[in-house]
């Protein structure tokens, strides 16, 4: 999406990547997520823990911010090797983004699952996909994450990904009316890695051009990336 | 209120606060400028609720007050009377009468109190620059100004304290940017980051225009205030957050060519008469120790011109708008034009050899 359809080639004036929290509107695609999330102290025994998992953009990380400013709370984003001073001030921890990578020791893991049924504290674990379904080596660790809860964050609905939108244009100070807000959630791919990928797009077409961001230029940025549905 | 006043050194601030009061408004007091006469000296004033300005100039008063009266109407009577005219105005009872030899115009005027009031915001900010650096820094940029309305946020000149703390003005419309540096007055340490308006970056510019002395510059987050000479000029701000220019700016390009401005801007704009007036494109194609311009139009029309020039890299070609390429040439300072170049797609980089604190940047086309 980054090539501009005039002759003239526009200055990468982008602002810093958009970091539109797409947990802040709850909609039919998170608001399942979002309840479990806010009655955090019922998570089941013996793992006290909660499993959110949904692609990337969805907004994920940010509710485990949510969460982090609700409770005594501790984010990390890999957990190479178990100390469980690391987490003896919080109530909660939140692992985000955890995979089968390097930055996720399966003996830490094995650890820490047994430190939170030892000890009772809470853990929410944000991962892309199912972290019961994660491939682990260590069947210790595959059947103790298999008995943690989990939630799916759906792909955006129109709500949402209006929203999104909205809130993406808004963050680079590019003025869209609801008719182009319209035509372009009516036409996109519905994820919500393509909404940033789609303002920037138009944002940079905006500029080559010089001109406001309407549908005519909607429809050729959507055109020239084979996303148009009329 | 009556005084008298030389046509000539009514005209010239009359002529300021007409140009900031709107020719067009829907509440008529908006098309009037207030007159005040007092203590020897007339002050005038006008706005566009975005913009105020101030300006005095000595007069012989004989009655002291104030009122308003048509902006426009008024400086196009001045301008249209004969040289060396005396000027009479006289304002009571709900008009104004001007008088200049036999002509006479009688204009209708509203209360000084309908006008809104001038800001007297608070502006925490408090420097000094000189008005030729102040001057050099608009000419360098004002150029670059975006006119596409809906980015509000490149609509005007973006002055900060630069990261190795300099004064730094910069402009962009997102095909090319201009900036500009000169040393951080003292006061300045702490100013806001600010976007002056289009609108008040030309009336600024008009103003300045003979001035030598100091400009005093006030600022707070959403205001600024330039005084000098007899003139105070007020402008709201845009609120609005410019982009982070410096990832724009190349710095490892390595094909640098140096080319004498005057011969360059000649040739730019003779094989310029070729290029269609949609794309204005001129292709630049480099060769060791020569550039290739060349144009071509759809009707089968074209035109090549060689230049020598300072230049070892390897051929390469790249295209560029005509228009761009000599506004930002005209605003090197000094003979020799240095391009640094990287590829036919990527931003080029010129400036003048040894002029450290104006550089631009120049987007090409696909030619």
């Amino acid at each position: 999406m980054g090539t501009s359809l005039r002759s003239q080639l526009p200055l990468l004036l982008e602002v810093p990547k958009g970091e539109v929290d797409a947990s802040l509107f709850v909609t039919a695609a998170n608001e399942t997520a979002m309840a479990y999330l806010s009655k955090w102290q019922d998570w089941p025994a013996p793992y006290h823990s909660f499993n959110i998992y949904g692609p990337a953009g969805c907004g994920k990380s940010q509710m485990g911010a949510f969460l982090a400013q609700r409770a005594k709370a501790i984010m990390i984003d890999n957990l190479t090797m178990f100390d469980r001073t690391a987490f003896a001030d919080c109530d909660v921890i939140i692992l985000d983004g955890i995979s089968t990578s390097d930055r996720w020791s399966e003996d830490a893991l094995f650890h820490f699952c047994n430190y939170l049924s030892e000890t009772g504290k809470y853990a929410l674990f944000l991962s892309e996909t199912p972290i019961s379904q994660l491939d682990f080596s260590l069947a210790d660790v595959r059947s103790r994450l298999r008995a943690i809860p989990s939630q799916e964050i759906h792909l955006p609905d129109d709500a949402l990904l209006r929203a999104l939108f909205e809130s993406y244009f808004h963050e680079r100070q590019c003025a869209v009316t609801e008719a182009v807000l319209d035509y372009i959630v009516a036409r996109c791919d519905r994820s919500y890695e393509a909404v940033a990928q789609l303002v920037s797009a138009i944002d940079r077409e905006s500029l080559a051009a010089k001109q406001a961001i309407t549908i005519p230029l909607v429809r050729a940025v959507l055109d020239q990336n084979g996303k148009i549905k009329e | 209120m009556r005084f008298t006043i030389d046509r000539m050194s009514l005209l010239r601030p009359l002529g300021h606060v007409s140009s900031v009061v709107e020719r067009r408004n829907t509440i008529p007091i908006l098309n009037n400028m207030v007159l005040r006469a007092a203590a020897g000296q007339l002050s005038l004033t006008g706005t566009d609720m975005d913009m105020d300005i101030v300006t005095h100039v000595d007069c012989a008063v004989a009655t002291e007050g104030a009122s308003t009266v048509s902006a426009h109407m008024l400086n196009d009577i001045v301008r249209k009377l004969p040289e060396g005219s005396e000027v009479e105005i006289q304002m009571a009872d709900g008009h104004a009468q001007i008088s200049a030899g036999r002509s006479s115009f009688r204009l209708p005027t509203l209360p000084v109190e309908d006008f809104p009031a001038i800001s007297a915001a608070d502006l925490p900010h408090h420097f000094t620059l000189t008005a030729v650096d102040l001057r050099d820094m608009i000419d360098t940029t004002k150029f670059a100004i975006s006119t596409e309305e809906t980015r509000y946020y490149l609509n005007g000149i973006y002055f900060h304290k630069s990261a190795n703390g300099q004064l730094c003005a910069v402009a962009t419309d997102g095909h090319r940017l201009a900036m500009s540096q000169m040393n951080l007055p003292a006061g300045a340490e702490d100013m806001p980051a600010i976007i002056l308006p289009r609108k008040a970056v030309g009336e600024l510019r008009k103003l300045l225009d003979d001035q030598e002395g100091d400009v005093d510059v006030r600022l707070s987050e959403t205001r600024a205030e330039f005084s000098f000479g007899h003139v105070r000029l007020t402008s709201k701000l845009i609120d609005g957050s410019f982009p982070d220019y410096t990832r724009v700016i190349p710095t490892g390009n390595d094909k640098v060519l140096s080319l004498d401005k005057a011969a360059f801007l000649a040739a730019v704009d003779r094989v310029s008469t070729i290029s269609s007036e949609k794309t204005r494109s001129v292709k630049m194609a480099l060769e060791p120790n020569l550039v290739r311009l060349s144009a071509s139009n759809t009707d089968a029309s074209s035109a090549t011109e060689e230049l020598e020039v300072a230049f070892e890299g390897g051929a390469m070609e790249v295209g560029f708008n005509a228009r761009y390429l000599m506004e930002i040439t005209a605003q090197i300072h000094g003979d020799i034009v240095q391009m640094s170049l990287a590829d036919p797609g990527a931003p080029s980089l010129i400036q003048a050899p040894s002029d450290d604190a104006n550089l631009f940047v120049l987007m090409p086309m696909r030619v």
